[in-house]
């Protein structure tokens, strides 16, 4: 038993180069599988962090309801008793006196509550009595503006200029914590800011904390299905969070995928030359009476070795990429909302366990392989490098493939349904079936540099016939599978967003502040408005009998059918005419239609602001990026006579004088309002930045496919080379020189380079096709098209690959001595 | 004027160094082999036979001493020019047979001629006529490892003589065959020393095999023990 054991781990380590090709790509794959689920699981804890410092012990947010023109509520007319404690807020708005970039949120508290506010921590000045003028701020306030105890603070709201006097500074946090150089909270007495604003003894919210015996969740559904002026919301939402996570992580779980197939792979071929190499070793194991089980645990033993060493480093390894997937999609950072990786013990050890179950179940097929092999060849070593083309196994590969490319191009929701099954199905058949599609394509050449190069014949023949150079092919058709669906999707995310940019027409967006009334006025009346366009926004509107919520876009029909070319319509003109009717209409978005399973001329009923009415389907169209293709269209005359909404949520303009004078003159009248106002250019900039992190981290899985790749290879060649050292002596003896014997070397790396693009580039424009189904099961239905650019790109980095990694072999075998490896004595 | 001898070899010594003990395989050999002459060089095992068969070939160097093949002094050819040799002017077959694996039994005897750069087409016929001569004309397609070992070492046979070398040379041709075989191979060695007038330098253990030799030059731990010429025919 010792023997074994000392040999196992003296043969483990024999060869470093492999050990390590084994170790990184059994580390990586773990890496990142902790990683994707400690990353997603860390998604929700940068929010709950931003909750807890927010809100600290309350638990809820009641809100007076948007869509009325006069946002404001009886604190009375709300039932209390299921409240632990609560503090009612009037909100406000204005800015800041001789700045009129920097916005002032005014809230107006009771006098008693404000040591009862969130994370409440006084560094400066005395409270007592908190009327009239008084104000607290923020230390961030304090430092960036400069404002001390007793100091003024001068703010116009509404046109008219208020004096604050700021008698204390405060921690930033709480209502403080998003404070900022462009925008921050002042806290005053309700009655002053209730005063200044204009409006009686009303509020516009409460921070809620109930009793401890209260289920939050059913509180706030009970509270919005009785309540017609007051939403409200969880201050942090488990389920909302994990959907948002949800859309993203199905992608990075996905790539992941691609990554492990890749490592299977490598591991298997890695063992599939241990087992050759060990083949001696076993014969004389045998010869001396192991018995075969032994001899197959002694090798799987050695796949443990690599996995549990693997797995140890992937710890170490995962826990940096859970800190760096974290980190990129914390954009709370700027509030001072640290990156907090969740680094849960049971995916580490979960992680752990894969490591061993990747390596063991991917060396198990090699391995077992043994039991098959006659002893007496074992002993002898006759076993053969030489691959023998299983021509059952290559065509059920291909046969995988076509099938999977017959389902991939049928009508209706099968191949939608199925495409995560049929883009691997098709990959792997294609992997399986590679020496077949190699062949048929090598063959004609071979014939053809008969008469014209040896070599270059040679290189082709080998390739062909070389299971190890096959290999590379493999290996990198998955890579550049892996990159081309990252750089198409990521092209076509940015081209989506430009299209959406070039085909809406409108200069300025203004989406709605906290003074309806004062925006609607000012907009109507700016004399560079040249056509206004209201759209009334609802999200996660009801659909009765459904669980599934949708986004309600009210608009009017004979504006919008100008501004919105961007959707693929069937025939728009008949879905706007339709909407246009005073009857209850409503053009559904194709993922929706696909999730409600509905089709025109189906009805539903839609449930907003707790009325129930009947709408009937009049159109579907491919809503694309917008709005991630759940945006549904109703008229706005429906929305205000079904559902009682008549504050839009952003008006879309055109100006008569081109949009930076139009944008000037609405910034100077909108200050204070609390409106957002943004430029077409704005916003597609704004929808490639927020999109930047999940494009960073999908190139992330993109260079670990890449780099998982080319250090295979790298192997493979030199493996290749050491395998067929002796054909290379064959060679020599027949008169070819050892630079002829390089250039042979070079030829294979230079046919594999441009095979593998070809294939590669093949494999992964059906690959970039199957994946726009993917993303429509997914609910993003955007066209993804293949990116011609990269794959030029990607061929010429193949190239260099190929060439890097094929030099140091080349002058491994300018120094072969022929009479080594032709020798028997 | 041409040369009368197709091999010299001129105080030959070959050393290797195995750690830190040096080891002289071949020790001050000289001989020569005459133009048309069947040499079977035989020995006990680790004596140098195939190493000097070897250094004959270009295919190691020396560490002193001259070997002069068809005129010219291995040592003074560029590696290119060495290459060149062992392509046209010597023909090479080994015990193992030494086929290129992925290569069809056609392809294998063309190697050498498309190695040099000559054409497949126009070499078709020359091809022919040697798969007729080692009886595989039917056998071209097929790769190494579907033939017996005796048909893979005719093929290796008909590779060494495709170029019509003036010399081939042969370490242990039947040392992997059975006793038929192996006489089958060494009778077609015999006929093309005598039909083709070529110079063969056969490293052989058998006896039976080295009969078939013109002459035969014995070998002990390095050194010549005796060449004599063989009186009996095969």
């Amino acid at each position: 038993m010792f023997v074994f054991l000392k040999y196992l781990v003296r043969s483990s380590f024999n060869k470093k180069g492999r050990s390590i090709l084994l170790i990184l790509t059994i580390t990586i794959s773990t890496a990142l599988l902790i990683g994707c689920i400690g990353a997603v699981k860390s998604a929700g804890s940068v929010y709950k962090e931003e909750a807890v410092r927010a809100y600290k012990d309350n638990n809820v947010l009641i809100t007076s309801k948007n869509t009325k023109e006069f946002p404001f509520f009886d604190l009375d007319s709300i039932q209390k008793h299921e409240f632990k404690s609560y503090i009612p807020i009037i909100n406000a708005s204005g800015y800041l006196s001789g700045a009129d970039d920097v916005n002032i949120i005014l809230t107006g508290i009771m006098e008693k509550d404000y040591s009862k506010l969130p994370n409440y921590k006084l560094l400066k000045g005395y409270l007592e009595p908190f009327n009239e003028n008084k104000i607290i701020i923020s230390d961030k306030v304090s430092r960036t503006f400069k404002l001390n105890i007793n100091d003024t603070l001068r703010a116009n709201v509404r046109g008219n200029e208020h004096v604050f006097k700021v008698v204390a500074i405060v921690e930033t946090s709480g209502p403080f914590l998003k404070d900022n150089e462009h925008q921050f909270t002042i806290i005053a007495n309700k009655d002053y800011i209730q005063d200044i604003w204009g409006i009686g003894d009303f509020y516009s919210g409460i921070v809620v904390q109930l009793k401890d015996d209260v289920d939050e969740k059913k509180y706030v559904q009970y509270f919005n299905l009785v309540n017609d002026e007051c939403s409200a919301r969880l201050v942090y939402d488990t389920e909302e969070i994990e959907r948002i996570a949800e859309g993203m992580s199905s992608f990075f779980f996905f790539m992941l995928f691609i990554v492990i197939i890749m490592s299977c792979f490598i591991i298997y071929s890695c063992f599939k030359l241990i087992v050759l190499e060990r083949m001696p070793v076993v014969g004389t194991f045998l010869s001396l009476g192991a018995t075969r089980g032994r001899i197959l645990r002694l090798l799987l033993g050695e796949s443990l070795v690599y996995a549990i060493i693997s797995g140890i480093m992937a710890m170490f390894l995962g826990a940096g990429v859970i800190y760096l997937l974290s980190d990129m999609g914390n954009d709370l950072k700027e509030y001072g909302i640290a990156t907090n990786p969740n680094y849960n013990v049971g995916d580490f050890v979960g992680g752990f366990i894969f490591a061993i179950l990747i390596a063991v179940f991917s060396a198990m097929a090699p391995i077992i392989s043994i039991r098959k092999k006659q002893v007496k060849d074992i002993i002898l070593n006759t076993i053969g490098t030489i691959h023998k083309n299983s021509y059952i196994l290559l065509s059920i590969g291909l046969i995988i493939s076509i099938i999977s490319l017959y389902v991939n191009f049928q009508e209706g929701n099968v191949a939608t349904n199925l495409s995560p099954l049929i883009f691997f199905s098709f990959v792997i058949g294609v992997t399986i079936s590679l020496p077949l599609i190699v062949n048929l394509a090598i063959t004609p050449f071979k014939y053809v540099f008969q008469e014209v190069n040896v070599l270059f014949r040679l290189a082709l023949n080998n390739i062909r016939t070389s299971k190890v150079l096959l290999n590379n092919i493999r290996l990198l058709t998955i890579s550049i599978v892996s990159v081309m669906l990252i750089a198409s999707v990521s092209l076509s995310i940015v081209s989506a967003f430009l299209d959406v940019s070039q085909k809406l027409d409108y200069d300025i967006i203004v989406q709605q502040g906290n003074d309806s009334l004062r925006v609607s006025s000012i907009i109507n009346n700016n004399l560079y408005v040249k056509e206004i366009m209201e759209s009334y926004d609802y999200e996660y509107a009801e659909v009765v009998g459904s669980q599934e919520t949708l986004n309600i876009k009210a608009i009017e029909p004979n504006k919008y059918i100008n501004f919105n070319n961007y959707f693929d319509y069937t025939d728009k003109e008949e879905l706007f005419l339709e909407l246009d009717k005073r009857k209850s209409n409503i053009a559904l978005s194709s993922s929706i239609a696909r999730k409600l399973n509905k089709k025109v001329g189906d009805t539903l009923i839609l449930k907003l602001n707790n009325r129930e009415v009947d709408y009937k389907i009049i159109g579907i169209y491919n809503a694309k990026l917008y709005n991630n293709g759940d945006i549904n269209l109703i008229s706005k005359e429906s929305i205000q006579r079904d559902f009682g909404i008549f504050v839009p949520t952003e008006y879309v303009l055109k100006g008569n004088s081109g949009a930076d004078k139009l944008l000037n003159s609405l910034e100077k009248e909108l200050k204070g309002t609390m409106v957002k106002i943004r430029t077409k250019e704005e916003i597609v900039q704004e929808n490639i930045d927020n999109n930047k992190a999940f494009l960073l981290i999908l190139l992330f899985f993109a260079l670990a496919t890449g780099f998982l790749g080319a250090i295979g290879i790298f192997n493979n060649i030199g493996v290749s080379f050491i395998q067929r050292k002796k054909d290379f002596a064959i060679l020599s003896s027949l008169g070819m020189t050892s630079f002829n014997n390089g250039l042979i070397v070079l030829f294979e790396g230079i046919i594999t380079a441009v095979l593998s693009s070809i294939v590669g580039g093949g494999v992964s424009y059906i690959a970039v096709n199957i994946s726009n189904k993917l993303f429509k099961l997914m609910d993003i239905d955007f066209p993804v098209f293949f990116d011609f650019k990269a794959i030029l790109i990607v061929g010429v980095a193949i190239c260099v690959i190929m060439i890097t990694t094929s030099l140091p072999v080349i002058l491994k075998s300018s120094k072969l001595s022929v009479v080594k490896e032709l020798r028997y004595e | 004027m041409g040369y009368i001898n197709a091999v010299e070899v001129h105080n030959v010594v070959k050393s290797y160094n195995v750690g830190f003990q040096k080891i002289d395989v071949l020790k001050n050999i000289s001989f020569s082999v005459k133009k048309g002459e069947f040499l079977s060089i035989m020995g006990a095992s680790g004596c140098g036979k195939s190493t000097l068969l070897y250094l004959i070939g270009g295919l190691d160097q020396a560490t002193k001493g001259t070997i002069i093949l068809n005129g010219k002094n291995l040592n003074k050819l560029k590696e290119n020019e060495q290459s060149a040799m062992r392509r046209r002017e010597v023909g090479f077959v080994f015990q193992f047979y030494n086929l290129v694996p992925n290569l069809t039994i056609e392809e294998n005897i063309l190697l050498p001629l498309l190695i040099d750069g000559k054409s497949y087409r126009k070499n078709k016929s020359k091809l022919n006529n040697i798969l007729k001569i080692i009886q595989m004309e039917d056998k071209k397609n097929r790769y190494p490892n579907e033939l017996s070992g005796g048909q893979q070492q005719r093929v290796a046979i008909a590779r060494a003589l495709l170029f019509e070398p003036e010399i081939i040379l042969a370490d242990e041709p039947t040392g992997n065959l059975d006793s038929k075989t192996g006489s089958e191979i060494m009778r077609l060695f015999k006929s093309i020393n005598k039909d083709f007038n070529k110079t063969i330098i056969q490293v052989t253990h058998s006896e039976e095999a080295a009969s078939y030799g013109t002459d035969i030059l014995r070998i002990k731990d390095g050194e010549i023990e005796s060449k004599k010429s063989n009186f009996k025919t095969g």
